[in-house]
């Protein structure tokens, strides 16, 4: 299984740097930094949206992007 | 029971066995009436959560939550100064309508920045009344209230 993340701006209104996440060159999530307006979750990782098994919704954050490539790894299971 | 109940506040608890509201609803009608009707606002008020999860944004099922949260301590208190120390903490108002904290921290700063509401040292008030109702896309009947009354500028 490969990852790669693949930088983006993504037009949620919020928090706009973010990064598009590639399962075996497909995409499997859009993950977005949380900005100051999020309190003591700025600065932290959010899953925006997710396909296929990471399609369940109520993601947790991540403190940095390794630990946020760790977590869709383990998730992931090929179909 | 299928699920729990739990007090946000300080609450006194007293337990009522069966037999004894069968009895009271028994000897005053009236009484069975008004749990008949408490039945149909829980299922009033299950329908538009089903509706919220399945159809409504996060902005407007937060809109929602905290229309209905003073709507109905307008109810206990008509006297009501349009803004209450919030009850509830961020972490309940995210679980009420099934959001991250994310999605939650996102609506309350939309609904800010709409001048529907303010949220400051834990004091929430309501800046728009019928704004916010609209927000929140509540319909005052579903909770048996009358519409003036629930919707008082």
């Amino acid at each position: 299984m490969s990852l790669k993340l693949q930088p983006v701006r993504v037009a949620n209104g919020y928090d706009e740097e973010g990064f598009l996440a590639f399962v075996d060159d497909r995409l499997a999530a859009v993950l977005v930094r949380l900005s100051e307006q999020h309190g003591e979750l700025a600065g932290r990782w959010f899953i925006e949206t997710a396909f296929g098994p990471l399609g369940a919704p109520n993601h947790p954050t991540f403190p940095d992007l390794a630990e946020a490539e760790k977590y869709i790894a383990s998730r992931w299971r090929p179909s | 029971m299928d699920h729990y109940l739990g007090a946000l506040t300080d609450a006194r608890l007293a337990f009522i066995p069966h037999e004894a509201l069968q009895h009271l609803m028994q000897m005053c009608p009236r009484v069975a009436k008004v749990f008949w009707r408490n039945t149909l606002i829980d299922a009033a008020v299950f329908r538009e959560w089903i509706l919220g999860m399945g159809r409504r944004s996060a902005a407007t099922r937060i809109a929602h939550v905290l229309y209905e949260i003073f709507v109905r301590l307008r109810a206990v208190d008509p006297a009501d100064e349009r803004e209450c120390e919030s009850p509830v903490t961020q972490a309940e108002i995210d679980d009420a309508p099934g959001l991250s904290t994310v999605h939650v921290n996102r609506s309350l700063q939309e609904l800010r920045g709409a001048d529907l509401i303010s949220l400051s040292g834990g004091v929430l008030a309501v800046l728009n009344w019928s704004g916010l109702r609209e927000a929140g896309e509540f319909d005052p009947k579903h909770l048996h209230l009358d519409p003036t009354e629930a919707d008082k500028p």
